[in-house]
């Protein structure tokens, strides 16, 4: 656990590092942001409420949902695992005494708070000082959405590792990575919440494990949901974690085998 | 001059069939990067199912502006984007002193020799979207709108192959320019919305010194007889124009970060 | 004879940032730069004839590549001048592009995916070579480089040293007046390195191209190169024959006795003892010209001498010990 806490602890200084790079992300992260608060005051200018959201309520769906829940490093990862293999780097790491998809998660864990931090949380204020950000709908929904921060991050990069360790077989990391951004653009609910989908789309994207990247957990905290029902969900998307977990531990463990059979 | 374009076109071959070697992953490359633009695309559709209009943009017409928007960056980015990108590597690595050692300029050299395919996809679901979107669309088919369409598509590419040329010619003066190609699209992304749904200090810096306005949005509203914030009737002589103007700029700052261009210093 | 180059108090500064600690001064550096100027080559004049060939020597970061830079276009001098076939290479880049040849060791300009033979003939067409002399020259030096066998190989496939030959080879293609090589032995065996040395030293005598080249192998100057172009920390240090160098550096000889039994008092007039235990006795010897039979007369000792050994320095040694007197910086 230690060296899983240094790992996260290393790539956490590494970002402080690159600052221009951090400034460029927070100008980056406020251009999304306005580029999603447009659309929306854009199409709700014609509307009062749409299935019972009001615009407010869509704004900070895009703030909090296009920052602290955007599923877009997924992508990232999918990219550093491609890399890994490509170049063989992945051999080095079979020597590493971590597992190297645990080592992978703490990596990622240690950029992600540090974006969190670092970026999400300026473009979260400044936006909201301009447009308004809701507070959690009451206690028990804020204690609950911290529940589905986790189970977000958990299946967001799990399905990103899995996706990447493909790369082992799929000599492509760049085309997964596409595939992977096109898939989760619609179905993590990350620019269009799933309440607005036609009525079909709606019911595979409820179920399936990319909901709860952005989709659910903004859900519980602008209130859409009871507290039980949301513990439900929140128990619901902690087996969806436990299930990619297995996937990718067996994937890994096909991974390993190819490696030792192609000599690294 | 004749002996330099059969060389770019040499060059461009030589890339071709470099490419073309794997074509089984250039095809899912081309495949895998539609997906990735259709997932964006699904998601404005999903809106304009439930809201009807965005901006005052129905599906059709939006569908319109995404497809030109998305041809004309891929024109221009496959002759730029992904070995400019490459400028920093290519100028802290040394390779750009190679090139200066050669007889020919340098940015040609790396325009041509990277002419990039992969854009096969952007280029089908371009085409595509397009060909849907303009027969549920009453546009006016006449000379004019010709123009426009095949000139706004030019100015569309030109105005890409511009504004990356700029920015990686940031690398010869700074070393560094990758950052910048992050901040290039993000406003890009932007570009890809009715502007005039942004508030009016971005609608104006589309129109003049970020002029990705002119990369679908004008010219399309312009075909669509929608009116154009600011450019009003000029607005299908800005699109035309937009493009050629872009490139004197990309010139001019490449000329000018060449001449200060220092090497690596040791 | 008329030089082919010219340097003529060349100067090149460099501007170079310093990051400043901490996010505070990384935010104000951002800002407002701190800079200082580098100075990579400062004050350096000398002139090359047509058909010398010319090693260009000094440890890392002494300018070697700047001056290398200067004179093939790429970059131009902060002052002074430099003038390539009575030309200013940078403004004239084009046409001094045409004329020379650069090798780079560390970059290739081969086209990686490709078999060697497009590479050699996107260089005709850069060059706008006509096909008759181009066919000529690449069958030659193809032969020369012993490349027939791999021009149908993926660049990507050819060995460093395979590949610095065809790279060689190809900035010769379209006949240049100079040949820039910028470290061409680089990581290469023994064996790819003798190959390549050997190759430029014929083309050298036979062609009559002037070669330039910059070098921390001392062995390939020594093959290649009759003058030396010294520099340390932008300076010119020494210009002129290999000889010429050993006297003014005063690199001294080293005179190495060994005695059947071990001796109590070991004289040679003229020399310092320097070291030596046991049997064994080290000289060094001022740089003037006695031979080993003058020596052996100069020789008093209380035991009998057993084998006598006479060692002249090598450059290396020349340069080892001028560095280890520099003064740290």
């Amino acid at each position: 656990m230690s060296a899983f806490l240094a790992l996260i602890r290393a790539s956490f200084q590494r970002e402080v590092e690159h600052r221009s790079k951090m400034l460029v992300r927070i100008l980056g992260g406020l251009i999304e942001i306005l580029a999603r608060i447009s659309i929306w005051q854009a199409v709700f200018a014609g509307h009062g409420t749409m299935n019972g959201i009001s615009l407010p309520q869509m704004i900070t769906y895009a703030l909090i949902g296009g920052t602290i829940l955007s599923s877009w490093d997924a992508t990232m990862i999918v990219r550093d695992v491609g890399t890994t293999i490509r170049t063989g780097a992945i051999g080095a790491t079979l020597l590493r005494p971590v597992n190297y998809p645990v080592m992978l998660l703490a990596e990622q864990l240690g950029s992600r708070l540090f974006d969190w931090v670092m970026t999400s949380l300026p473009v979260i204020a400044i936006m909201g000082l301009i447009y308004g950000v809701q507070p959690p709908a009451s206690l028990g929904h804020a204690i609950l959405f911290l529940g589905f921060l986790a189970v977000s991050l958990a299946i967001l990069m799990l399905s990103a590792i899995l996706i990447g360790l493909f790369s082992f077989w799929v000599f492509d990391a760049h085309s997964l990575e596409w595939f992977l951004r096109g898939l989760l653009t619609v179905l993590s609910g990350g620019l269009v919440p799933i309440w607005f989908f036609p009525s079909g789309l709606a019911k595979v994207a409820h179920v399936l494990p990319f909901s709860w990247i952005t989709y659910h957990p903004m859900a519980i905290y602008l209130g859409e949901r009871d507290v039980v029902t949301g513990i439900i969900y929140l128990a619901a998307g902690m087996g969806w974690s436990v299930v990619l977990g297995g996937l990718v531990a067996f994937v890994w463990s096909l991974a390993c085998r190819q490696v030792v059979v192609q000599g690294g | 001059m004749r002996e330099t374009l059969s060389l770019c076109l040499y060059l461009m071959r030589l890339r071709v069939r470099t490419r073309l070697e794997f074509r089984a992953s250039l095809i899912i490359s081309w495949i895998a990067q539609a997906f990735g633009y259709i997932g964006v695309f699904a998601s404005i559709w999903i809106i304009l199912t439930r809201f009807e209009t965005l901006g005052g943009w129905t599906w059709p017409q939006m569908a319109l502006l995404l497809g030109f928007h998305t041809l004309g960056y891929a024109l221009g980015a496959c002759f730029t984007l992904v070995q400019l990108r490459r400028m920093e590597e290519i100028v802290l690595g040394g390779e750009f002193d190679t090139l200066l050692v050669r007889p020919i300029n340098p940015w040609a050299y790396l325009v041509f020799s990277g002419f990039n395919i992969e854009y096969g996809g952007h280029v089908l679901l371009g085409i595509g979207i397009i060909a849907w979107s303009l027969p549920q669309l009453s546009i006016d088919w006449n000379m004019a709108t010709f123009t426009l369409i095949v000139g706004g598509l030019i100015s569309s590419a030109l105005i890409t192959a511009s504004m990356l040329t700029m920015i990686g010619a940031c690398a010869l003066l700074l070393g560094r320019a990758r950052y910048l190609f992050g901040i290039f699209f993000d406003f890009w992304e932007l570009s890809r919305y009715p502007a005039s749904i942004f508030a009016p200090i971005f609608q104006m810096a589309l129109l003049t010194v970020i002029p990705l306005g002119y990369m679908a949005y004008v010219p399309v509203s312009v075909l669509l007889g929608r009116p154009v914030a600011y450019l009003g009737s000029l607005a299908p002589f800005a699109t035309l124009a937009a493009g050629p103007l872009s490139v004197l700029a990309a010139i001019a700052f490449w000329r000018f970060c060449l001449s200060r261009y220092q090497g690596r210093g040791g | 004879m008329a030089p082919i180059i010219r340097a003529e108090n060349v100067r090149k500064t460099f501007v170079q940032r310093v990051p400043q600690p901490g996010v505070i001064g990384a935010l104000r550096g951002f800002l407002s730069p701190v800079t200082r100027p580098v100075h990579a080559v400062e004050d350096i004049s000398f002139s090359i004839a047509a058909g010398e060939a010319v090693g260009y020597l000094g440890p890392n970061g002494a300018g070697k590549s700047t001056m290398i830079k200067m004179l093939t276009g790429i970059l131009s001098p902060s002052s002074g001048e430099v003038s390539v076939l009575g030309r200013h290479p940078q403004a004239k880049r084009m046409a001094n592009a045409r004329q020379i040849g650069a090798v780079f060791g560390q970059r290739t300009q081969l086209w990686w995916e490709l078999p060697l033979f497009e590479s050699f003939e996107l260089h005709r067409r850069l060059y706008r070579m006509p096909v008759e002399v181009f066919e000529r020259n690449r069958s030659e030096l193809t032969q020369m480089m012993g490349l027939t066998s791999f021009l149908q190989r993926p660049v990507r496939h050819l060995s460093l040293g395979q590949r610095m030959r065809a790279e060689i080879a190809m900035a010769l293609m379209h006949e240049p007046k100079i040949l820039f090589l910028d470290e061409p032995t680089i990581g290469l065996d023994v064996v790819a390195k003798d190959v390549v040395r050997k190759f430029l030293s014929r083309i050298n005598r036979e062609r009559g191209t002037t070669i330039i080249l910059t070098t921390h192998d001392l062995q390939d100057i020594e093959e290649i190169c009759p003058r030396l172009i010294m520099v340390d920390d932008g300076r010119l240090l020494f210009d002129g024959a290999i000889p010429e160098m050993r006297a003014r550096f005063g690199a001294r000889r080293r005179l190495t006795l060994e005695f059947s039994s071990e001796p109590e008092t070991v004289h040679v007039e003229g020399a310092e003892l320097c070291g030596g235990e046991g049997l064994v006795r080290e000289f060094l010897l001022p740089d003037d010209g006695r031979s080993l039979v003058q020596l052996l007369a100069a020789l008093k000792a209380d035991a009998d001498l057993r084998d006598i050994r006479l060692h002249e320095p090598g450059i290396e040694e020349i340069i080892r010990t001028h560095y280890q007197s520099r003064p740290a910086i």
